[in-house]
């Protein structure tokens, strides 16, 4: 009774202050509302989603092939070289959205048309593309030549190309460790026997040619409907999560203000024991932080259409968020002596860990950095949240979320009986 | 303890590193009285109501309240005080009915009584007509009378009351002073600290004087008073600063001690009557002029200043 009384007081509390209240829901709107501006995007009815505007790539595919390139499958009479798999796949009705792809007969001609812009991008794929993916030793570079005054398609692009080349090196790099061996054993394939395994391996690898790139998006919903809500789904789980972890401890901070105003002393001399105070004071941190996760992703959902995945996937993301941050604000508080050293608390123990944590959500476009970032990420709690968020949001299910919601808790377990132990031989 | 006995200190000790903050102090506090600590800031009180209040451990010695010792049963004794702290200590974002109810929630009161409890008490304090109105927003006076309507709330055995009048007007503080009053003749027991003599005159059945951490005298008013001799202090106010005067008055019959403070010159006396001329007669030999006379009879100041040399109000 007396623990949810003090709940009770801490919540009413935190949701009369406007400063709270900006910190806990306009914040993270604001960020994702201004993304949401500033590519255009629009809601309309009910299912109506962010659109980018279509970007005209024209290629100049001037791929000789291979005499040794042959293609089996559907396709097979349409793809004669690597340069037709490459020109397919931008122009497949999956990029449609997305791409539109025009084509030139040489690479003058695809750069005037970005000059005059006709178009956005041009695509120069190089006469030895095929041969650069089936010969050990050839190098071929395929040419980007878009409009300075655009941001964000030639990078779509630049990815696509770059993952498309990225599959098919997997077989090249096997074809060298294949001679290799070969040549260990004292056999000397030629040239074109080299290409020709190099064909055995594409083929086995990548199977049908057309799928060298895939995308996916969650709830089984087309991968590129909705491109922008998806990144703002990162923005604003990303400003979730960061949040998230200031409420917890900007509500823990409650023990410290209540220390200078005299009302925990005064706690003190009524009949209510130490660990009745403080558990309701953590009660208290975590359903607000509860209550401001739900209500960002449920404003998510409803004013930017961001799809954050299954409900349970949502509810243990939710939950494990809020017992770490909890936990971290608890803890972080203890290491405070007096209300002064807040700033530096929140400036060092929050915003950098908390940056690191969500740094993902900035580069979810890009595979290198984005590997990176989400391995760093593990490296704090928020990051942990970040990954359950995203696991979430893929679609990849409960099994995929559970490994993050349990490191939130062991974070939790670790950061709440550390500062519960500082905090009762403090006011012991 | 004897069944009439509300509070006993024993031989009670609190030291923070070199500071002797309490030094092994003794006092009873008989139920249904007005027991006033009286000294200047510094001299230990706060520490002494924290440890009777239970925020803090002694590093020795004892507290029974009601007879549980604050060491083993502080459950009990906190359940049978009423703490108003020396700050105001509201949740200012709350309302006076949302204050009080929590706090008569902490004290395990619940539902109805409470609910009747909250407007008795806030009919006590006169802020009926506020109890929608955040604390926040109050007056300072409206604060502290808040701010002890909470220790009341419970209809406690003791109320411990650390300083209450400390920076409000002279209205509120005399408002505060009958509600002390009036609670005591409702049958609660006072425990009041305060570095106003005024107050501890006025109010108290026993006043105990503390000074850097030891009680240094403890009785009514009127044993306090005999501890100086029935002394007057008379202020003297001269034309122009002269200290040759001090040692000329020293040397009057009659005078015992003499003394400058703020700009202020006293003199304790048994005979005021007696020695006045003479006190003219001794400034006019050192070509002083008295412009300024203030005759004080006994009082607390005098007993203060009569056990440690200085006066109650140099802390």
């Amino acid at each position: 009774m007396k623990l949810l009384a003090i709940t009770l007081k801490d919540m009413t509390r935190s949701f009369r202050s406007v400063f709270a209240l900006a910190f806990m829901f306009g914040v993270p709107l604001l960020v994702t509302g201004m993304f949401y501006l500033m590519f255009g995007g629009s809601v309309g009815s009910e299912g109506a989603a962010f659109t980018l505007p279509r970007t005209r790539v024209v290629v100049a595919d001037l791929d000789e092939g291979s005499p040794y390139f042959q293609m089996d499958g559907d396709n097979a009479e349409d793809l004669q070289d690597m340069g037709d798999i490459l020109t397919h796949m931008l122009s497949g009705p999956q990029l449609a959205e997305l791409i539109e792809v025009t084509f030139a007969s040489d690479a003058l001609s695809a750069r005037a048309a970005v000059d005059r812009q006709e178009a956005g991008i041009a695509l120069v794929i190089p006469a030895n593309f095929t041969r650069a993916m089936i010969e050990p030793q050839a190098v071929a570079e395929v040419e980007l030549y878009h409009d300075p005054t655009l941001t964000l398609s030639p990078g779509i692009v630049r990815t696509l190309v770059e993952r498309a080349i990225d599959s098919a090196a997997g077989p090249k790099l096997g074809l060298g460790v294949i001679v290799k061996q070969m040549e260990a054993a004292g056999l000397s394939p030629d040239a074109a026997q080299q290409q020709s395994l190099a064909m055995r391996l594409i083929g086995d690898t990548s199977g049908a040619p057309a799928e060298l790139v895939t995308l996916r998006a969650s709830e089984g919903e087309a991968p590129t409907a909705d491109p922008l809500a998806a990144m703002l789904g990162l923005i604003m789980g990303g400003m979730t999560v960061f949040y998230a972890f200031y409420t917890g401890a900007t509500s823990a901070q409650t023990i410290m203000t209540e220390q200078e105003h005299g009302t925990l002393q005064r706690l003190f001399t009524t009949p209510v024991t130490i660990p009745t105070v403080l558990g309701g004071k953590y009660l208290a941190t975590g359903l607000t932080v509860l209550v401001q996760m739900i209500v960002l992703l449920v404003c998510g959902r409803l004013i930017f259409n961001i799809r954050w995945g299954a409900l349970p996937e949502v509810a243990l993301t939710i939950l494990g968020t809020a017992l770490v941050a909890t936990s971290m604000g608890i803890f972080l508080i203890s290491l405070l002596k007096t209300d002064k050293q807040v700033g530096m608390v929140f400036g060092v123990g929050l915003t950098i860990t908390g940056m690191v944590g969500i740094f993902s959500a900035f580069t979810g476009g890009a595979p290198g950095a984005s590997s990176v970032a989400d391995r760093f990420a593990l490296f704090v709690p928020q990051g942990w949240s970040m990954a359950a968020l995203r696991a979430g949001m893929d679609g990849n299910g409960l099994v995929a979320v559970l490994p993050f919601f349990l490191g939130m808790l062991a974070w939790s377990v670790v950061f709440f009986f550390i500062g519960v132990r500082r905090f009762s031989k403090r006011f012991a | 303890m004897t069944t009439n006995t509300s509070i006993e200190v024993r031989d009670l000790k609190k030291y923070f590193g070199p500071v002797k903050a309490v030094d092994g102090i003794d006092f009873k506090v008989q139920q249904g009285e007005i027991f006033s600590l009286l000294g200047p800031n510094g001299a230990g009180k706060t520490t002494t109501i924290s440890m009777i209040s239970c925020l803090l451990q002694p590093d020795s010695g004892e507290v029974l309240v009601m007879g549980h010792s604050t060491r083993s049963a502080a459950q009990q004794v906190k359940a049978a005080i009423g703490v108003v702290p020396q700050e105001i200590a509201l949740y200012e974002d709350l309302s006076a009915r949302e204050n009080l109810t929590f706090w008569g929630k902490m004290y395990g009161m619940r539902g109805g009584m409470l609910k009747q409890r909250v407007d008795e008490v806030l009919e006590l304090i006169g802020l009926t007509e506020h109890a929608a109105r955040r604390s926040g927003k109050f007056s300072g006076g409206m604060k502290r009378r808040l701010n002890i309507g909470i220790a009341l709330l419970h209809h406690p055995q003791v109320i411990i009351m650390d300083e209450p009048t400390v920076g409000i007007d002279p209205q509120s503080r005399r408002s505060i002073l009958d509600g002390v009053r009036a609670l005591n003749r409702e049958g609660a027991t006072v425990l009041y600290t305060t570095h106003y003599m005024e107050e501890a005159e006025e109010l108290s059945n026993h006043i105990a004087i503390m000074d850097h951490g030891h009680l240094i005298a403890l009785g009514t008013h009127a044993e306090l008073i005999r501890l100086v001799g029935q002394q007057t202090r008379i202020d003297l106010t001269l034309n122009a600063e002269n200290p040759a005067v001090l040692p000329a008055w020293q040397q009057v019959d009659g005078v015992s001690q003499v003394y400058a403070e703020d700009g202020h010159l006293s003199v304790l006396v048994n005979d005021s009557n007696a020695v006045l001329p003479h006190l003219f007669e001794a400034a006019t030999t050192v070509d002083a002029r008295i412009t300024g006379i203030d005759i004080k009879e006994p009082n607390l100041e005098a007993v203060f200043l009569h056990l440690t040399g200085r006066a109650l109000r140099d802390g």
